[in-house]
């Protein structure tokens, strides 16, 4: 019976769905509706809550199974993930409550590739980024440098989006891993928030960078070739893996 | 870029006992594996303990904690802190697993014999081994004594038994909508009375 509930159908089921005491289908059925119903998801939150607290006794869990863990770590992967290449069609979704979430025409690995993204996100912060503000020379110097960027013919002008297309910010990229947002139609965030932009580079997501919260003219760099760009809204100071959606994006197709 | 040793991007490891969980699945992120171990000695308490008893198997519950613990490695951003602690998501994790394979188990068992089943309330608790907080445990006991006889039930068999809202209504003879209703009103009841006695959070 999976079909979309109301409001009251939902409710009914929110405690035997934090018990799992539901079947399947109306699983998914209830997590439609909670994707779309915060206080719903709220209830459900505290049903957890308190059944975590039934379940709480503690075992002492055996010395080897630890190792035995630990040592799963650093299996190399099972099958690799997809390329990014491979989930070009993808789109990302603004109204998506998974983080940095990509929905992907390809159906079946929808799920897959969200999660994937999302870690991809997480993982990769460490490696190359730090999360730097993006400022550097006077605006005016950076609209000339983004300018000569783009006149040289070596520059490539992409615009993120966001879904609805209401939101766009231009930028123009150098094959090097440099790249400048020349303007954008952000609305200004309150001063606890900023933007912050993230860059694909081959199949990884890395911040790219702190914007502020009324984003200007910046240059971020990366290493390596810019394949997608991302915007998306956090608290000030940033964040190293970011669950919130996108706002806009540019993909290379 | 200059590489950062502290703040963000390093724990250092005497910071590690006092660094929040939710800070530690921010590590774990990073591949930091100290972190994780850190919510291993956390967490893999309650965690067996929960599998365990629904289970009642020494063996397959140690294989749910190894398989909670490598999600959480693999996939740390399911975590999200402003929905709960990170205790209770690995017990939903876990509960939800060990759920799963319960019912896979009992249907198996259902089409090879029609005898009744050992359900895992009755199955053996390695109470030797269970160490509990009895601080917590008796508060809980508290506010399980806040539910009507039949809310208690009704939660007992859904959540320890592992059976749907469905299969209790058929166990005690009752309509579906009775069961779902006191399963949620039950829940709720005990979320109060374990925030009055200052445990469960907000």
């Amino acid at each position: 019976m999976k079909r979309r509930l109301d409001h009251a159908e939902a409710q009914d089921l929110l405690g035997a769905y934090a018990l799992d005491a539901i079947d399947d289908d109306e699983r998914e059925s209830i997590e439609q509706h909670l994707a779309e119903c915060p206080a719903c998801r709220g209830e459900v939150d505290a049903h957890l809550e308190a059944a975590a607290l039934m379940g709480q006794g503690a075992a002492q869990p055996p010395d080897e199974l630890w190792q035995r863990i630990s040592g799963a770590l650093h299996r190399p992967k099972p099958a690799a993930r997809p390329s990014f290449s491979e989930r070009l069609s993808a789109r990302w979704s603004a109204r998506s409550r998974s983080g940095l979430a990509l929905r992907v025409a390809a159906g079946a690995a929808a799920v897959a590739a969200v999660a994937a993204i999302a870690v991809l996100a997480v993982k990769v912060a460490d490696q190359s980024s730090q999360i730097d503000r993006l400022t550097g020379a006077p605006s005016g110097d950076l609209a000339t440098a983004a300018g000569d960027a783009l006149t040289s013919g070596r520059g490539e002008r992409v615009v993120l989006r966001s879904e609805d297309g209401g939101l766009a910010v231009d930028a123009v990229l150098l094959p090097e891993g440099t790249g400048y947002l020349v303007r954008n139609n952000l609305p200004p965030l309150p001063a606890d928030r900023t933007y912050q932009l993230w860059a694909v580079v081959g199949d990884r997501v890395i911040s790219a960078g702190i914007l502020g919260p009324s984003p200007g003219v910046s240059a971020f760099h990366v290493d390596g070739s810019v394949s997608g760009l991302v915007v998306t809204e956090e608290r000030d100071g940033g964040v190293v893996s970011s669950k919130n959606p996108a706002l806009t994006a540019w993909l290379r197709t | 870029m200059p590489r950062s040793e502290h703040g963000l991007h390093g724990i250092s490891t005497t910071d590690l006992h006092e660094t929040s969980d939710p800070s530690l699945v921010v590590a774990v992120g990073r591949y930091d594996e100290d972190a994780l171990a850190e919510l291993y000695r956390r967490h893999a308490g309650p965690v067996l303990g929960l599998a365990r008893r629904l289970l009642g198997d020494p063996t397959l519950a140690e294989e749910i904690v190894q398989e909670v613990f490598l999600r959480l490695w693999r996939n740390p951003e399911k975590f999200d802190r402003e929905r709960g602690t990170l205790r209770s998501f690995l017990l939903a994790q876990t509960h939800g697993r060990s759920i799963d394979l319960l019912r896979s188990e009992r249907a198996r068992r259902q089409r090879e014999e029609r005898e009744a089943l050992a359900t895992p309330e009755e199955s053996s608790h390695d109470i030797e081994r269970e160490v509990w907080d009895m601080t917590v445990a008796e508060r809980v006991q508290d506010a399980m004594g806040s539910l009507t006889p039949e809310e208690r039930s009704a939660i007992e068999l859904a959540y320890f038994g592992g059976h749907t809202y469905r299969e209790v209504a058929a166990i005690l003879d009752e309509p579906e909508g009775t069961i779902k209703s006191r399963i949620r009103v039950g829940l709720r009841r005990m979320r109060s009375a374990l925030v009055e006695a200052g445990i469960g959070g907000t």
